[in-house]
């Protein structure tokens, strides 16, 4: 894997756990899902 | 008034149940049946919590019969067995639990059977004549869950174990469940301290890992292309999971599984607990013509998936987004039409593959799910339009349609994680997006503790609107 997605992938991986931003997350992925959800219903 | 049979209440029968009653509510005196070999609804996605035993089938299933009666929906307990398509005398054959059968008309019909579960083209492979295991249904993942706690048992009492999960055959599809029940087997382990004395062994019949039986996925991060084969290889790195990918299995003996790769490398592997998903063909069901003649092979593909609007025929270099079916109408009889497993797709969506030998070794396309709902609902208003003289006019292909997937890799609150996956379409459509035929800015794949939330809202937000409770149309 190249050392920019190694890169990417530790810090994703050193998230994943935090509350804080996986509340942010969760705020970020459910309003993409919701925008990909509304284009087909 | 129009009678309407929808066969299978998996989630393309039974949503499109729901649409179709409640598109149909006070525009004449429709008749809709829904036809099952199950008299429950089942939440297959949480299947994988019951296969750890952290929880009980029952959570994932409600009563059909209840919802049906609530909405004035006909029910049969029964297996379809015969279609009879042709004009003059529409019906399909129905063999009921007490032995007799039942011969059903129809002026529409609806095929969402899911799919057979097809051990026998392994020797040796499930959980009834083999010796692996499986999470595909109901009994089957509290039999899996029974069998794991036995291994967790030993363990700690010292033992060491070696588990093996993934796909049971060159053909199979459903990689993403395999991989969700493969991570919380881990996590548990993990939990329980029981970790090192495992070796854990990730099987599977993809090109590459993170294919998913969807060609993988691509996603754009700070200039980097950052793909689903990354982050499964990262999280199998930082688990501890060996892999061997390519494969096809070709027999399994008791705590042994032997597979055949892409190389035509012929390898063993010693398991004391396996759980490997197997090929898909479709239920056996023989469509019928006036005269008696088994026109099966007409209607369907050669493994009984009923053919849509669909383009066949084409090899994978040539298959593209517009040969993926949009109204899921079949092409002879235009009052039948086929949703989810139940439609045969044009081809694969993940590079196929054939080891020297000539076996086929390459995912079929996963059409279940949300994919699955979504194309239900098209079939059932396309039923409406026609109900009402107009040509169908709703589509769902899977070129034009959102993934959304999220697996789960630890259910806990506090300190549960999920790779949260969204790919816009599921078959890559390069005539519309021609560089990667996916939009990479509606694309995307991380791991965290916010999937493993939307995992649990999702299983109880799809148990609530499919009860059809207040509101539930409101759930997309």
């Amino acid at each position: 894997m190249a050392n920019g997605k190694r890169e990417l992938m530790d810090k994703m991986w050193n998230v994943r756990k935090n509350i804080f931003v996986q509340l942010f997350r969760a705020v970020v992925l459910g309003l993409h899902f919701w925008k990909l959800v509304r284009k087909v219903h | 008034m129009a009678k309407i049979v929808i066969v299978g209440a998996g989630f393309a029968g039974h949503y499109a149940a729901l649409v179709l009653q409640d598109a149909l509510k006070g525009r004449g005196n429709h008749e809709i049946t829904v036809i099952s070999r199950v008299p429950k609804f089942t939440y297959i996605p949480s299947l994988v919590w019951v296969g750890i035993g952290q929880m009980r089938a029952e959570e994932t299933q409600f009563d059909l019969k209840p919802v049906y009666d609530k909405l004035g929906i006909n029910y049969i307990h029964g297996t379809v067995v015969e279609v009879h398509p042709d004009p003059e005398d529409q019906y399909v054959v129905v063999n009921l639990p007490n032995g007799q059968t039942q011969n059903v008309k129809y002026d529409y019909v609806l095929i969402a059977t899911g799919p057979y579960l097809n051990f026998p083209a392994v020797e040796g492979l499930g959980p009834e004549k083999g010796y692996t295991q499986s999470i595909c249904t109901p009994p089957h993942a509290t039999e899996a869950s029974s069998k794991y706690l036995e291994l967790v048992h030993k363990l700690e009492k010292g033992e060491r174990a070696k588990i093996i999960i993934g796909t049971g055959h060159g053909l199979a599809t459903c990689q993403g469940a395999a991989f969700e029940y493969i991570c919380n087997i881990h996590n548990d382990l993990v939990d329980r301290g029981l970790r090192d004395r495992v070796e854990l062994m990730w099987l599977s019949n993809e090109p590459a890992l993170g294919d998913f039986g969807i060609d993988g996925l691509e996603t754009k991060y700070k200039g980097n292309i950052f793909t689903s084969e990354d982050m499964v290889r990262y999280v199998f790195e930082q688990y501890g999971i060996r892999w061997e990918i390519r494969s096809h299995v070709r027999k399994i003996e008791e705590g042994k599984v032997h597979t055949l790769n892409l190389d035509g490398e012929e390898k063993e592997f010693e398991f004391d607990f396996a759980m490997l998903i197997p090929p898909f063909k479709a239920q056996p069901i023989k469509w019928i013509d006036k005269d008696g003649n088994d026109i099966t092979s007409k209607v369907c593909n050669p493994a009984g998936f009923v053919k849509v609007d669909a383009n066949y025929g084409k090899p994978y270099d040539e298959l593209d987004g517009p040969d993926w079916p949009r109204k899921y109408q079949n092409p002879i009889y235009k009052n039948v039409f086929a949703a989810g497993i139940a439609f045969a797709p044009p081809g694969p969506l993940s590079k196929p593959g054939k080891a020297p030998d000539g076996t086929p070794i390459g995912p079929t396309p996963p059409r279940t799910g949300y994919t699955a709902e979504l194309s239900g609902k098209a079939a059932a208003l396309n039923i409406v339009d026609m109900i009402e003289g107009r040509e169908p006019s709703h589509t769902a292909s899977m070129a034009e349609t959102p993934g959304l997937c999220v697996a789960s890799m630890k259910n806990k609150i506090l300190d549960g994680e999920a790779a949260t996956i969204a790919i816009f379409p599921v078959a890559r459509n390069r005539a519309a997006y021609p560089e990667y035929g996916r939009d990479l800015d509606n694309c995307a794949a991380e791991v965290g503790m916010a999937g493993a939330w939307f995992k649990l809202f999702l299983h109880y937000a799809f148990l609530y609107k499919l009860q059809a409770k207040p509101g539930w149309k409101l759930i997309p």
